[in-house]
């Protein structure tokens, strides 16, 4: 096996040092055991987590998670902290999909009291909430609205009824990172925003109904409002055409800027401009539109959920009845304070398909949770279980407060269609009891859960780890997959 | 696919990726053009009607000009809801682009296309013209 400079330095974790390459400025550790560190040497991420390592500002380490696996510019799992006062940001740290993001909502009633409603509820889960390619929602936004949505983010679905006070407090940064202006976005970008409000998108986005199995944790789980064989809903989704717009424009206009310093890339994804440069401050602010519009938008999708919800009970469910236990976004640069090494530090951090993780005791976290911790969702592949974490002091030192987000992909999605067709497989989690909705059997294909590593071993490495540790898990039952 | 098309797909981990040759660099840009078309999987509409769209565009060099031209592509794919038919270059330079896309509207794409990206792209010469492989972010 390469391990392209990497060397085991603790039971989960891997580091290659500052001096493996010229261009590094730190070294580069990846949290991972023996196999997912084998997987990881298998593509280009372990090269791009070094290639991060060039970035300048960098501070402290280029981190990857164990869902490592190839990405653009940062690998898929990645975390970056650079000096906010003289260091940069990457849109390749943040990625296309701006705030890609999944919120777990948790109910009053089991899995098995609901299961006689499963079916009908999946079917107007379905109908209500528009999935898919290029779906357009029933939400047409005018300009003002649209500077709304994207300035305010949550708050926005909250003046109009869509969100509960409750739903804001539950939202990594109240659903609002500030400095949005959508003088910042183009056209373009501002273009597709009107219409997508309130829509799941397609890939691997997905709304999946599912069951808590265990609980690890019994004091966390109290705390979230957890209990074995509660009925859950995870929602995964972003901020849809607008945000990989953005994104779009920002890595076109950092190459320009790039080539025009002179800086030298060690790869083009990783373009990137100072953080107090005019271009910096303009990513930032478009960036933050598409992160109030990711969570504008899951939102809105939760209200179709509960509204949902309601119907195949016959009654109307409020927030309290299928209540939102937390909202997590994965792909993200964020302003943030952290003390590394007894010295405050203001920093830049990106997250790119990895998840704020923050201890107990922080201001960030709302006060239910202040004095466990904040939680971390993790879903798994479509058909397999997922987790749910709680961040830990142990991540604030260790990894800017951040763990994984996901099961992390291990095959190609064209490898995935030739293992299995669409119609086959979603007969085969028939079998296993789990209800399908989607509008695209080879998007399903490519979904499927062999396409993706075990979130069990993801997560028990994270756990091992220390940066964020088991609270829950639950077991899907119906998916809609975008 | 055909490979006279000038394109097949390549394995890549999270994504999509596209091998694309040409004899010539505009042959290569079709070829990546209808790969990205191909890719999409737009479908014919009963009412469609035809529309061309004229594209200028400017890069600081030869990869950044295939990613904008690939990106102004799914824009109008996306966002116009055009399924691009036929490509004409009247103008390539390594920084420069003007041409005319003509398809027919309206198009349903059946697999989102977020972006073409830079990941490891280089348009090389080969023995046999030029190659790139593009990565999409899905």
């Amino acid at each position: 096996m390469k391990t392209q400079g990497f060397k085991k330095i603790g039971p989960y974790l891997y580091e290659a040092p500052a001096s493996l390459r010229s261009d590094m400025l730190v070294p580069a550790r990846l949290y991972a055991d023996d196999g997912l560190f084998a997987q990881a040497a298998l593509d280009k991420s372990l090269t791009q987590l070094i290639n991060t390592a060039t970035l300048p500002g960098i501070i402290g380490y280029a981190l990857a998670m164990p869902d490592i696996h190839e990405g653009y510019g940062f690998p898929i799992g990645g975390v970056a902290a650079t000096s906010w006062a003289d260091g940069v940001i990457s849109p390749g740290g943040v990625g296309y999909d701006i705030n890609c993001g999944v919120r777990l909502l948790c109910s009053r009633v089991s899995a098995a009291e609901f299961q006689p409603c499963l079916q009908a509820f999946l079917r107007l889960l379905y109908q209500a909430i528009p999935s898919g390619v290029g779906e357009a929602g029933e939400i047409r936004l005018k300009q003002a609205d649209l500077k709304a949505v994207l300035e305010q983010g949550s708050e926005w679905t909250l003046h109009r009824g869509l969100a509960t006070i409750a739903d804001i407090a539950h939202t990594e940064d109240g659903g609002c990172l500030p400095g949005a202006d959508i003088s910042a976005l183009s056209e373009r970008a501002r273009e597709r925003g009107r219409d997508q409000l309130g829509t799941l998108g397609s890939g691997n986005h997905f709304i999946e109904v599912g069951e808590v199995t265990d609980i690890y944790d019994a004091t966390a789980a109290a705390a979230f409002g957890l209990w074995k064989g509660q009925l859950c809903i995870w929602l995964h989704s972003g901020s849809r055409g607008l945000g990989h717009q953005v994104c779009t424009d920002a890595v076109n206009t950092m190459q320009r800027t790039v080539a025009g310093q002179g800086y030298k890339l060690a790869d083009r994804e990783l373009a990137y401009a100072r953080c107090n440069s005019s271009e910096g401050r303009q990513y930032l602010a478009a960036m933050n539109c598409a992160a109030n519009y990711a969570w504008a938008n899951r939102q809105v999708m939760t209200q179709r959920v509960r509204s949902c919800f309601g119907q195949v009970l016959g009654s109307e469910v409020t927030g309290a009845e299928l209540r939102l236990l937390y909202d997590v976004c994965h792909n993200i640069a964020k302003r943030e304070t952290h003390f590394i090494k007894g010295q405050r530090l203001v920093l830049c951090v990106h997250r790119k398909g990895a998840t704020r993780a923050f201890g107990p005791g922080l201001p960030d976290l709302p006060d239910d949770y202040r004095s466990i911790g904040q939680p971390v969702l993790v879903p798994g592949s479509m058909g397999t279980e997922s987790f749910v974490c709680v961040g830990t002091q142990t991540a604030m030192e260790n990894s800017f407060g951040s763990a994984c987000h996901g099961a992390g992909r291990q095959m190609s999605r064209s490898q995935a269609r030739k293992s299995i067709k669409g119609a086959a497989l979603r007969d085969q989690l028939g079998e296993n009891n789990i209800l399908i909705e989607t509008g695209s059997l080879s998007g399903l294909a490519e979904e499927a859960p062999h396409a993706y590593k075990n979130v069990s071993t993801v997560v028990e490495t994270v756990h091992q780890a220390g940066l964020a540790t088991k609270v829950a898990r639950t077991r899907p039952l119906a998916v809609i997959k975008g | 696919m055909p490979a006279e098309q000038g394109f097949s797909e390549v394995a890549h981990t999270a994504d999509l990726a596209l091998k694309i040759d040409g004899q010539t660099i505009s042959e290569l840009f079709v070829h990546a053009a209808k790969g990205t078309a191909w890719l999409t999987r737009c479908d014919h509409s009963p009412d469609s009607r035809p529309e061309q769209h004229e594209l200028t565009l400017q890069s600081p060099d030869i990869e950044s000009l295939l990613v904008s031209w690939l990106n102004e592509l799914l824009y109008l794919i996306f966002e116009r809801h055009l399924l691009p038919e036929a490509y004409k270059l009247h103008e390539l330079t390594p920084f420069s682009l003007r041409a005319t896309v003509s398809g027919v509207t309206p198009c349903k794409a059946r697999r989102e296309v977020k972006a073409a990206t830079f990941h490891d792209l280089v348009v090389s010469e080969t023995p046999s013209g030029y190659q790139a492989v593009v990565v999409f972010d899905i």
